[in-house]
């Protein structure tokens, strides 16, 4: 329990954040393995890169968000931005070309294969940053 | 590997899943009947896993071996690792946890299946 509590975090949102970040890194993952080992012939790098990226972004993350270390949560908070930059660019590129090599790729459709999680896990993480960060809390306050 | 069984696992760990999310939004923690619940899911998976290493031992061809073996290990693996940290949660996030780790393992049966039809 206390190894499993220092990589997801203390009880509260961020663990659970953090366990739903190592399910979508599996899931990317799994998806760049499988574009990596079956079709490399045809399949454009570009997207099977963009799966293993997104892996590893999940991962980072999935490691970060829920600790509640400054040190931790800037590196979760560039993960987060990361992520959100990612979903929106290959979102808005398969609108503009259907067609597009990057439509295979869990950002693809700005995440609709995975119910918009993939865009809506960004939000909630910065969200969840801000809360927990105490430079944050301060500044807001007057 | 079963067809039927991946559907009940689909099935059933999506309503486990829908139970602890809906335990997590009325603010409650895990409870005994869901511990109960996700040590069945988790026999079941076990079960699934046992018989596709069967199945591949036996010489069933998959295109995607890696990709099942992943499946296969996440799908045994998910809930012994979520149950604890759900557990130990003792506000509506650990509820919410388990709801995450339920819903996956009820997808993972799917696509594993998926990847053992080829």
């Amino acid at each position: 329990m206390a190894r499993l509590s220092a990589t997801f975090g203390p009880p509260g949102p961020g663990r659970t954040l953090a366990v739903a970040y190592a399910i979508f890194a599996l899931a990317a993952g799994a998806r760049s393995i499988s574009q990596i080992a079956g079709d490399l012939g045809d399949a454009p790098p570009l997207s099977y890169l963009l799966s293993a990226l997104a892996a590893a972004i999940y991962l980072v993350a999935a490691a970060t968000i829920g600790r509640p270390e400054p040190s931790r949560l800037r590196i979760a908070r560039i993960a987060c931005i990361v992520e959100l930059a990612g979903v929106l660019a290959v979102g808005t590129y398969g609108l503009i070309d259907p067609d597009a090599l990057a439509a295979g790729t869990v950002w693809g459709g700005f995440g609709s294969g995975y119910g918009y999680l993939p865009l809506v896990l960004p939000m909630l993480g910065l969200l969840r940053i801000h809360a927990a960060t105490p430079e944050a809390g301060a500044a807001d306050s007057p | 590997m079963s067809a039927s069984l991946a559907t009940t696992i689909a099935v059933y760990g999506a309503a486990v899943g829908a139970w602890a999310a809906l335990s997590a939004l009325r603010g409650r923690e895990v409870s005994r009947g869901q511990a109960v619940s996700v040590a069945i899911i988790e026999v079941a998976a076990l079960g699934q896993a046992a018989a596709a290493i069967a199945g591949l031992f036996r010489g069933h061809e998959v295109s995607e071996k890696v990709v099942l073996i992943a499946y296969l290990i996440a799908s045994v693996a998910i809930l012994p690792i979520v149950w604890p940290l759900a557990s130990d949660d003792s506000s509506r996030w650990g509820a919410a946890t388990l709801a995450l780790g339920c819903v996956a393992v009820a997808v993972i049966a799917v696509r594993a299946l998926d990847v053992w039809q080829g």
